[in-house]
Order: C-alpha cells, then structure tokens, then sequence
C-alpha cells in the first residue's frame, strides 16, 4: 500500500474517531428555514412566526372516561407538565383570578397594582370627592343586591372598582366553559388544557419532548392514549417532520441498496460499487465533523439536505477511477477535471452563506465542505483499480460524435416560448404546507372551537427603538381604541399596555393618588348621606397608600408572574428594537377603523393580516433563494472564468446547467407544476449535475469521448434510482424535489452532449 | 358559589315560586315540574345586614327569568341598578344607563352557577343536590325549605338559604352568611308585564 493511501485510511479513521468522539448535534426544527428579515415589516411577521402565542401553544382535550375522572386527570396533567422545563404555562382553567376573595387576590401582583394599572375615578379630576361619591353609590347598589354581604370585601378594598374593570378590560382570552374548575365542554364530554411551549412549535426537538411528556401523564393519569386529543402547531409540525423524515430514510435506505445491487451488476464487481460509495460516505463525514465544529449544533433537515447534495459527488469517483483505468496517460488531465468539478460545485454552494437564513446556511457550508473534500479524498486516492464497462479500452478511448448545438438551442427556445406562454406564478402553498396531517389539523380545529380560542388573524403592531416608547405608542393605540369603541365600534382587542402601562403614564397615576389625609378629607366628605362608616373603606385607604410607594412595573418583574406568556407574545424583540403586538378581533381592513387611524396618525404602526403576510413570506423566501441561485451562477462563472480565462468556454460550460435549469422550470410550470420552495430546492440540485456533466465533456487533448459519455449516462440513471422514488413518497414536498431532479438531469445530460465539441487541442478546462 | 348570590337567589326563588303552588311531597319532583315554565317574576323587599356598615340596607325591585338562561335582578330602591347574566357574561346597567359586562370565563365561579342554573330552571335536580343539602319542613299549610351548601362544592360564602311559604305562595327567603350577615327578602309574585316594563 503507498504512503498516500495509508496516509488517507488514518485520516479516514482519524475522521470516524472525530465522529465517535465528538458527534455532531443534530436539532430538529423548522423555524431555522424562516430568513432573517431585511424590512421591518417582514421580520414583524417572522417575530410572530417564531414567538406568537399560536406558534407555542398546544391544546389538549381528554376525553372517554366519566366526568370525575376527566377532571381529575386535568388537574394531574396541569400539575405535572407546570412543573415540566418545557412548558411556560399549562392552564387549565381561566389565568383570571378564580374570585375576588382576600386569599384568591393576595398573591395577584396586578392586583397591588390596580390603581397603576386603570385609569382613576373621577371625569378630569382624579379621585375627586364627586367622583368618589359616585363610586360608593354605584356600590351602594352592590352592596344592596342578593349577594351584597359576598362582594363587602372587595367593595371595602376595592369601592373605585378598579380590579374589576381591569378585569373587563381583558378581551380575547379563551372562555371555554368550566365544570368542577376545569374547562369542559359535554358534547363531547372533554376535559380541555392548554400548554403554552417555552420554545416555538417549529424546534421539533422541544415539540416532541413536550409531547411525550402529555402522553405519558396522560398515561399516568390513567387514561387512554388514543381518548386524548392534541392540537396545535407543534404536534402538527412534528408529524409533518416525522413523516417526512420516515420517507426519507426509507427512500435513503431502499436506493442506496438498489444503487449497490445495480452498481455491482453493471460493474460485475461489489468491490467497485462499495468504492463508489465510500467516497460520498467520506465526503459527507468530513462536512459533518467540520460544519459541526463551525455550528456547533446542526439542523436535521439541513444535514438531509447536504446528505443529497453530497450524495451526487459520486460521479466524480466514477469519472476519475474509470478514465485513470482506461486512459492512464492523462492522469493529470483527469485529476484536473475532476477538481474542477468540485470546487465549481462547492464554490457555488457557498452562495447560500448568502442566504440570510439560517438554516440554508448550513446547506451551504455542508454542501461546499462535502463536494470539496469529496473531489479532494477522490483525486488524493489517486486511481483505485476499479473494474471498467467497457472491456476493451481501445473501444472506450474512440471519440464521441460531434454534439449538435442545435438540439440546445431548440430546447433553450423551446423553454424561452413556454415561460412566455406560461409567465412563471409563484405557488403559495409550499414546504410548510405540503402534507400537512389532515386529522390533525381537524382536531385543531375542532379544539380550538371547543376552547373558543379565536382565531386571530389581524393584528396592529407598534415598533420602535426603546420598548418605554413602544409602550407609549401602543398607550395611544389602546386609548384610541377605546375612543372607537365607546363611539359603537365593534372592536376586541387586546394590548400589552393593559398588563404594562407606560412607565410614564403609571407614575402620572401613581402621583394623582391623594395623600392620606386628603384622601381621608374626601372619603369623610364622599360618605355623606350613605350608610358607610369611614371604617369601612380603611383597606381601600391602605391600599391606596401602598400604591404611592409602589415602585414602577417593569417587564422583568411581570414576566415573573402568570401573565408572563401573554405579555411574552405580545411584546417582542427584532434585534435592537421592539415591537407590540395588538390582536384584533376584527379585520384591520375596516374602513371605519382605517379611517380613524389615518385621523389619528401613530408612528411606527403597521396592520397586518397573518395569513396574507405568511404568505407573503413564502414569496420573500423563494426570491431569496432566486437571489441565491443568482449568487451560486455569479461565484461558478467567477471560479471557471478565473481558471479557463476564457470568456467563451466559460460560457459554455455554464450554459449545461443553466439550461438544464430554465427548461426543466419552463416544462414544469406548463405542466402546471408551479414553481415553489420544494421545486427550487431541486433546481439546485438539477444545476450541480449539469456543472459535472458539462466540465467532464470539456476535457481537451484525449479522445476520451465513449468512456465519458458511459460515466455521464451511469451517474443519469443513479440519480434516477434515487429520485425516482420520491415521487411516489405521497409526501408533496418530495414528489416535487423527485420530479424536478428527474427531469432535470434529463435535460442536463441531453443538453450536454448536445453541447460537447470535438476533443480539440490545447488547453480548455481546466 | 362565592359570586352565586346575585343570580343563584333569584333563580332559586323563581324556582320555588314555581313549585309551591302545587306542593307535591317530594322537591326533586318539584323542580322538575318547574322546568315546564318558560318565565316567571316576583317584586321583592329586601332587609340586608352587614356588620362593617352602620345600619340595614334596604332594597326593592323584581327578579325576571327567561329561558333558557337570561336571568335579570332589576333593583328600584336604593339605587336603580339591574344585574343580569346568560350563559356567556354577567352584566350590570347603573342608573346612567351605563352598562359593565364581564365574561364570565374570568369569574369561574360565576359561569359554574351559570351551568348550575341552567341546569336548576331547566329541571335538573342532581345538580342542586351536588350543591346544597336539602331540607323540607312541611306543616300544611306552611312549608320550609333548607339548602346549606356542601362543603366540597366550594360555597363557604354561605351558610344556608331558607325558603318559606304558605299553601301555595313563597313568602319569603333568607340568606344566612358565615360572618353573621344576613339578607331577608319578602316576596310577592307579579304579572311577566312587570319584568317587560322595566326593560327586561
């Protein structure tokens, strides 16, 4: 054995012990595909995507067993998973205070905070004797009512009513109906709880921890796992995932069997075939102990994603063993081409460090490491004696006929007519929808009616620089709100303000609070004529006098209570600035709400429709990845023009992949396939062949046209075997990647032998 | 039950106005036979103790029920104020004609009195003796009715409720609270027309 292969087997196991020792941390999560926004408006819905209330909240229903039973197990399970890390808040019952009894408030920060938190009694002058008057007569009439001896201790703490209209105030929480303190509904008998995630429902790895946490206390609660119901995004996402990823092992495991069996009978030797595979197997190491080491954690999506792309360096081994066995006379030429090949290829994958999203990124690295180190372990190894198809090398080494340009620049035109026919549509429903669990998504549905949670779909967000400002603006928002509904304007809506006011405007309340003895004075002077002694009111005083000491409430400090989850997702950070979330319970089209607030300008205020700005998204991503393809093609011409320093050959040996690319797009949109994410991942895919394929046939000096022409047509049809198959996964998102590579490398493999010339002499590439 | 009594009286009254003309011997059976009624109102006079003020508040005005479950407590005397309460809120209109409404998902114990009225007026007795002891004292023609809660339904807030009448009219009602408060109510019953002009 030469000192260079032993050389390469210790790296080998160097690698393999790199691998054991320090594993790369693959995490499962979606959120990692979604960009990193350029414009506010973007990054707006991205903050909602990755930390609204919807994306972290799970609903549960336990049904199948008696009444007592149900609400027992609610109660167990809201025990259990409060306690569990995963989980911000498990609630089971309405977060409002249960009642207004002394025990029940005690414990209820916002509660000291009443005054801070509402605006005084008093029209225009707060806490006014008049003011005050008409607070104890509306009391009066409280106190007069059946249950007036119950409400005499909130009166007596409580006269102004300030508690209860903060409660008021509180709109678009769920009111799901109750039984024993539990929510419940009866038909069908359902215990209902709510789990609020710490992490979004896109990080698959917290979901299915979460998950299996339900179910295991539902188990331990005694019932039956297939009587509890689970909604929401994180168990719809985890299916999604699992589902996807099933198929995809399945797919991965079944080719690469059949890939083995087909190489080994086309070869007549399984030696060869294991070869061809070792390289890609090695490439694929490589990349993952380096991205691992440069990420530190890796997303699995990612890494099945770089897997494929790596996958396809299996080619290089092909043409370099093959070509160094039958024509070893131009080994340099061979060793040339096919680093060519890979660093073209790898060079154009650091296009997605571009990306601006986080998770491509990591495609990017993998895919440019991978293809890289591939195309280097295979030329290091220098020819390995690999059995040839041809068993007669004279024969292999007979040139291969003269292309016929003509055939692509039909097909060029051809796509040019059908993308003008056709003009590309962007699909909006893609990677996040594709195969999304129906019964899944029924029985979110169906909880989410029987929990009364609305669907919310519009919002007003107000950013800014600091979050003192932001908290203003959404004041001002929130007190023009209020003016509209007092004019009649059916509007629900819910403001962080509500929970935090300003800090400004909590130390104007706090400073209107009268002194002790004038707030005695008034209360002496408002009592008159009404069957109330001053004594009675003395937990009001006291109150009162701790309000003014009160220090300012702060985000810190609520975040430690029970709001924390609803504060949580409705103030949210976008890097250096700060946004709140205002969720309307009707549209932000209205036109009397649109005419009121273009009356009564605020800055910073966006309206958004979620579903419509989702879907914008998806478009931001797409052009993303347009930009990125852009950037791949420019860094490839770079890379070739730099090292053919011609300007012809270059364009040559782009045009392979770029019309591989434009025609595959052009005959799939007219065949009604539009255009998506699933499709432009397998564009990319389809380019990276056409590259090999078209540098390969540029080889000058030999005629080594037949045994090229074998190596292009064996790596078409072991991208066939692999991809084939993905289009009867019934997983949409794969169906399209299959379909687009399987045509696509069609179309590379036609349009570069269309393309190839005649062995000329001279340098060409590299 | 802590914040039952404004709606859980009425309704328990109503109930009994509908039960005591007959007077059959068993209250189950009452109130069942009570549940064929679509509405029903009574004025009432109430004498109200509460030990943290200074002599007795008193109060009058009427009770009105709807099915299935619009329940409404319209105060005239000392200040005009009506409460009232449906499935989903509880509501309150001031003399200003200033309306307070709160869902009632944010006062639990309201919306558990609202599902156990409904299941009260629409004749579903299991439901009131999950809640209360009952107990009947018959002494013809003068009949009680004692309801203390149970302690597992959560109603510390009262200790008992005592419905009297005669033959077949309630003559009054009193509720006995923990503390040593306690409301007296005497009721009369009036035509639906009442409840109709008062705006319910």
């Amino acid at each position: 054995m030469s000192k260079r292969r032993i050389l390469i087997l210790g790296g080998g196991v160097l690698l393999a012990l790199g691998l054991l020792l320090d594993p790369p941390h693959p995490v499962n999560r979606l959120s990692g595909f979604l960009p990193e926004a350029s414009g506010t408006r973007t990054r707006l819905i991205l903050s909602q995507v990755k930390h609204g209330l919807d994306n972290h909240m799970i609903l549960i229903g336990l049904t199948g067993a008696p009444v007592r039973q149900l609400v027992q197990a609610s109660r167990a399970l809201q025990g259990e998973l409060s306690r569990n890390p995963e989980f911000a808040a498990v609630l089971d019952h309405s977060p409002a205070p249960k009642a207004f009894s002394s025990s029940s408030l005690r414990h209820e920060i916002l509660f000291r905070y009443r005054y801070l938190l509402v605006h005084p009694p008093g029209r225009g002058r707060p806490w006014s004797t008049a003011g005050l008057h008409r607070a104890f007569l509306e009391d009066l009439g409280t106190l007069a009512g059946p249950a007036g001896p119950q409400f005499a201790d909130l009166l007596r703490r409580d006269p102004t009513g300030a508690w209860t209209g903060w409660l008021r105030q509180i709109h678009l929480l769920p009111e799901p109906p109750e039984r024993h303190g539990v929510w419940f509904v009866r038909h069908p008998s359902m215990a209902l709880l709510a789990a609020v995630l710490v992490h979004s429902g896109w990080d698959l790895s917290h979901d299915t921890r979460a998950l299996r946490a339900i179910r295991q206390e539902t188990r331990q609660a005694g019932l039956d796992l297939t009587h509890l119901r689970i909604g929401g995004v994180a168990p719809i996402a985890t299916a999604l995932s699992r589902r996807i990823h099933t198929r995809m092992a399945e797919l991965a495991i079944t080719s690469t069997l059949l890939l083995l069996i087909g190489l080994g009978l086309l070869f007549r030797s399984i030696k060869t075939a294991l070869l061809l595979f070792a390289i890609p197997a090695l490439a694929v190491a490589f990349a993952l102990l380096a991205a691992g080491w440069i990420f530190g954690s890796l997303n699995a999506l990612s890494l099945a994603c770089a897997g494929v792309v790596i996958g396809m360096v299996v080619d290089h081994p092909l043409y370099f063993w093959t070509h160094a066995r039958l024509h070893p006379e131009s080994l340099a030429d061979h060793r040339r081409t096919v680093l060519t090949a890979a660093v073209a290829s790898g060079v154009g994958y650091l296009g997605f460090l571009s990306a601006g999203v986080p998770d491509l990124v990591q495609i990017g690295a993998l895919g440019a490491i991978g293809l890289i180190g591939g195309g280097l372990i295979t030329v290091a190894l220098g020819p390995v004696p690999v059995r040839t198809l041809r068993r007669d090398p004279a024969g292999s080494g007979s040139p291969m006929p003269r292309g016929h340009p003509g055939f692509a620049l039909l097909l060029a035109g051809l796509g040019g007519v059908l993308l003008l026919v056709h003009p590309l549509h962007w699909r909006a429903g893609s990677l996040s929808q594709s195969g999304l669990p129906k019964a899944l998504m029924r029985t979110t549905q169906e909880l989410r009616r029987a929990m009364g949670t609305p669907q919310i779909n519009h919002y007003l967000v107000v950013t800014g620089a600091h979050l003192e400002t932001v908290l203003d603006r959404t004041q001002a928002l929130q007190d023009l709100l209020e003016e509209q509904r007092r004019e009649g304007a059916k509007l629900r809506f819910l403001t962080v303000t509500r929970f935090l006011p300003p800090p400004s405007l909590q130390i104007r309340r706090e400073r209107v609070i009268p002194n002790p003895a004038l707030l005695h004075r008034r209360l002496e002077h408002a009592i008159r004529g009404l069957p109330f002694t001053p004594a009675f009111f003395s937990p009001f005083s006291h109150a009162l006098a701790q309000s003014r000491k009160l220090p300012v409430l702060n985000l810190p400090r609520l975040l430690k209570t029970r709001w924390r989850f609803l504060v949580q997702s409705e103030l949210l950070r976008l890097g250096h600035r700060w946004a709140s979330w205002v969720p309307l319970g009707s549209p932000t089209s209205d036109p009397r709400l649109s005419r009121f607030l273009k009356k009564h300008p605020i800055p910073h205020l966006h309206r958004i429709h979620l579903s419509r700005a989702l879907s914008h998204l998806q478009q931001d991503l797409a052009s993303r990845l347009v930009e990125i393809g852009m950037a791949v093609l420019s860094l490839v011409v770079l890379f070739l023009g730099a090292f053919t320093r011609s300007a012809r050959r270059t364009l040559l040996l782009v045009a392979t992949p770029v019309l591989g690319v434009s025609t595959t797009l052009a005959l799939l949109n007219t065949a009604g396939i539009r255009p998506d994410l699933d499709m432009l991942i397998g564009l990319f895919l389809v380019f990276g062949l056409g590259l090999d394929y078209s540098i390969f046939l540029s080889v000058p000096r030999s005629p080594l046209g037949q045994t090229t022409r074998d190596v292009i047509l064996i790596s078409m049809l072991i991208v066939l075997a692999v991809f084939l198959p993905l289009i009867l996964s019934g997983v949409p998102m794969l169906t399209t990647i299959g379909f687009t590579v399987c045509l696509g490398v069609l179309l590379d493999t036609a349009v570069a032998f269309s393309l190839a010339t005649r062995p000329s002499s001279g340098r060409a590439v590299p | 039950m802590k914040r039952a009594g404004p709606i859980l009286i009425p309704g328990l009254v109503l109930l009994a106005l509908g039960t005591a003309r007959a007077m059959p011997p068993n209250w189950q059976t009452i109130l069942k036979s009570f549940a064929k009624k679509t509405q029903a109102a009574v004025a009432y006079r109430e004498t109200e103790h509460v030990g943290v003020l200074y002599g007795k508040l008193r109060a009058s005005g009427f009770w009105c029920y709807q099915r299935p479950d619009h329940l409404s407590d319209i105060m005239l005397t000392p200040v005009r104020k009506q409460y009232g309460m449906n499935r989903k809120e509880a509501w309150s209109i001031n003399a200003r004609g200033q309306r307070r409404t709160i869902a009632l998902a944010l006062v639990p114990d309201l919306r558990m009195l609202a599902q156990t009225l409904e299941s009260l007026l629409s004749g579903q007795p299991q439901t009131l003796h999950q809640l209360f002891h009952v107990a009947q004292r018959v002494k013809p023609p003068e009949w009680i009715l004692t309801l203390s809660p149970r302690r597992d339904a959560g109603t510390r807030s009262l200790r008992s409720l005592v419905l009297r009448g005669r033959g077949p009219t309630l003559r009054d009602l009193t509720l006995l609270y923990p503390n040593g408060d306690w409301s007296h109510y005497r009721l009369t019953p009036v035509s639906w027309r009442t409840c109709q002009k008062e705006g319910f």
